[in-house]
């Protein structure tokens, strides 16, 4: 039995859904702002302090001592290409192995989906607290961190790009009678170079990023001397630490946009 | 003559209880090239699906070379696979992989599964794909990637590989049917003469009645997972294609309809 629903009803209940969502919308907003008390007086009262502090104690960026500085930020370059590099090789294991059309069998796919997904919701932050309480402060957490996180990160994508693949050049080297490694190699691979390259270099980004605040929570790198100069209220050295990670950041991105470029 | 292929009550039900084959009985004897005929959705390619296998058949046995397929395991299929070649609709082509590449792949189901891996085919495979290559008219483009060559050359590129199984069985699933008239002819000619010089059996899907007939030397009628016909060109007649294609009648004549 199909119920008849006359166009102009249906339009008067869509707009009926319109209001009650926007009315719980509304809601919402208000009971937020009245539960963490935002006033906006204050937030705008506090903008010239702001101001003031900006440029009379974090502006002009202390220039002394920088060869202070290359430790740090060469720290942080290698914990980005190393945690690429391994994080790119483990995951790329993982995604075939959890890929719908590569996995040897669907539980090993359900079991590593499982762990992977928990792996990545659990902010890369996290995993860098919980790791230096491990192993203390110092570079090896913050890495480790980069590694875990980055593996799982990868795998995820990796895999999904591996199903997006047509699957019309694996079913031809099934049919002639090549074994799954073969398939894999001949088949999968050579399609799913463009994913591997721009997933790998994304990857590599993120990690610049990621490895240069991980020494906010003592896990090494550059974020470690930002942390210790604005501990220390040395307001300079940190703007000039900022000065330098943004610099870090633009020269790594304008780099992956040229090997972009010149490899798909 | 040899029977190559004997295929005996084969059933195909699909999840959901759809009966794609209600119990097809079909004899291949060597060097015959069969065309089956019939309007989408009838069960054609599911038919040639289940011969090697790349569909599970649900009833019913299929025996190759006189050797019945019911192993499940992996090597005896591998070995199965490796001795019939697949030509297919959209080519299925590695298309960022070169042209001779893609030819050679046809030579993976007899090589050791490493080797295969690393790609170490033999300098005799190498030459015979070459060779093959320019025997069907791409001779310049052996180092092409794939996915530069039009629709056609594709197509021959995937004759090329199947051939390269030396096979004794060639499944062609609608060959055919992404391409031009003109690009048509070229390929159904590349897959007739190079059966038959090789004395390769054939059977190909199609649903063009006008090209069934002039390459076939047997044309097998399926209709709503049945067979419906079995027996020479000369033997179809109108009527019995009228009865094939009842309410499809369209298909009939469908030329690069591009799906």
């Amino acid at each position: 039995m199909s119920q008849v629903v006359t166009p102009h009803i249906q339009q008067r209940q869509k707009k009926a859904k319109h209001m009650v969502s926007l009315a719980l919308l509304a809601g919402a907003l208000a009971f937020s702002i009245w539960y963490v008390k935002f006033d906006l007086i204050e937030f705008i009262s506090g903008i010239p302090l702001f101001l003031n502090f900006l440029f009379t104690d974090f502006l002009p960026p202390n220039f002394a001592n920088m060869d202070s500085y290359l430790r740090p930020v060469l720290d942080t370059l290698i914990f980005a290409v190393v945690g690429t590099f391994i994080s790119s090789a483990l995951g790329l294991v993982i995604a075939f192995l959890m890929a719908r059309n590569t996995a040897p069998h669907p539980a090993v796919r359900i079991v590593l989906r499982g762990i992977v997904s928990f792996v990545r919701n659990v902010p890369f932050l996290v995993w860098a607290s919980l790791l230096v309480v491990i192993f203390g402060v110092g570079a090896m957490p913050g890495l480790f961190s980069l590694l875990v996180f980055g593996t799982c990160f990868l795998a995820r994508v990796y895999a999904e790009s591996i199903e997006e693949l047509d699957k019309e050049a694996t079913e031809a080297l099934e049919a002639s009678g090549a074994t799954y490694g073969q398939i894999i190699k001949h088949a999968i691979i050579p399609q799913f170079m463009p994913g591997y390259f721009s997933w790998t270099l994304f990857m590599f980004e993120i990690n610049i990023r990621a490895s240069a605040i991980l020494g906010l929570v003592g896990a090494g790198g550059i974020g470690s001397n930002l942390k210790q100069s604005l501990d220390l209220f040395q307001y300079s050295r940190a703007s000039m630490i900022i000065v330098i990670l943004i610099v870090l950041i633009l020269a790594v991105e304008f780099l992956t946009q040229r090997i972009r470029e010149r490899i798909l | 003559m040899t029977t190559i292929l004997q295929v005996e009550g084969l059933v195909k039900s699909y999840a959901g209880g759809t009966l794609a084959l209600k119990g097809i009985d079909l004899t291949v004897e060597a060097g015959e090239f069969i065309a089956v005929i019939g309007p989408s959705g009838a069960g054609k390619s599911t038919l040639l699906r289940c011969i090697n296998r790349l569909i599970e058949p649900t009833e019913g046995t299929v025996a190759f070379l006189g050797e019945a397929m019911n192993s499940k395991s992996k090597s005896s299929l591998r070995r199965w696979r490796s001795q019939i070649g697949m030509i297919f609709q959209h080519y299925n082509l590695v298309n960022r992989s070169s042209v001779l590449e893609n030819v050679l792949h046809g030579r993976l189901g007899y090589m050791s599964p490493l080797a295969g891996v690393f790609s170490r085919y033999s300098e005799e495979d190498k030459q015979a794909a070459i060779a093959l290559l320019h025997k069907v008219g791409l001779e310049n483009e052996v180092f092409k990637r794939a996915d530069e060559l039009s629709g056609g050359q594709k197509q021959r590129v995937g004759i090329g590989r199947a051939i390269m199984q030396q096979p004794q069985l060639i499944l062609a699933d609608e060959p055919i049917a992404s391409l031009d008239p003109k690009s048509s002819a070229v390929v159904m000619d590349t897959i007739y003469e190079n059966c038959r010089e090789r004395g390769i059996a054939c059977l190909v899907n199609l649903h063009q009645v006008e090209v069934a007939k002039k390459y076939a030397t047997r044309i097998v009628g399926i209709k709503g997972g049945a067979k419906v016909f079995d027996g020479s060109p000369e033997e179809l007649t109108e009527e019995m294609i009228y009865n094939i294609y009842q309410g499809k009648e369209h298909e009939m004549h469908a030329q690069a309809a591009g799906e």
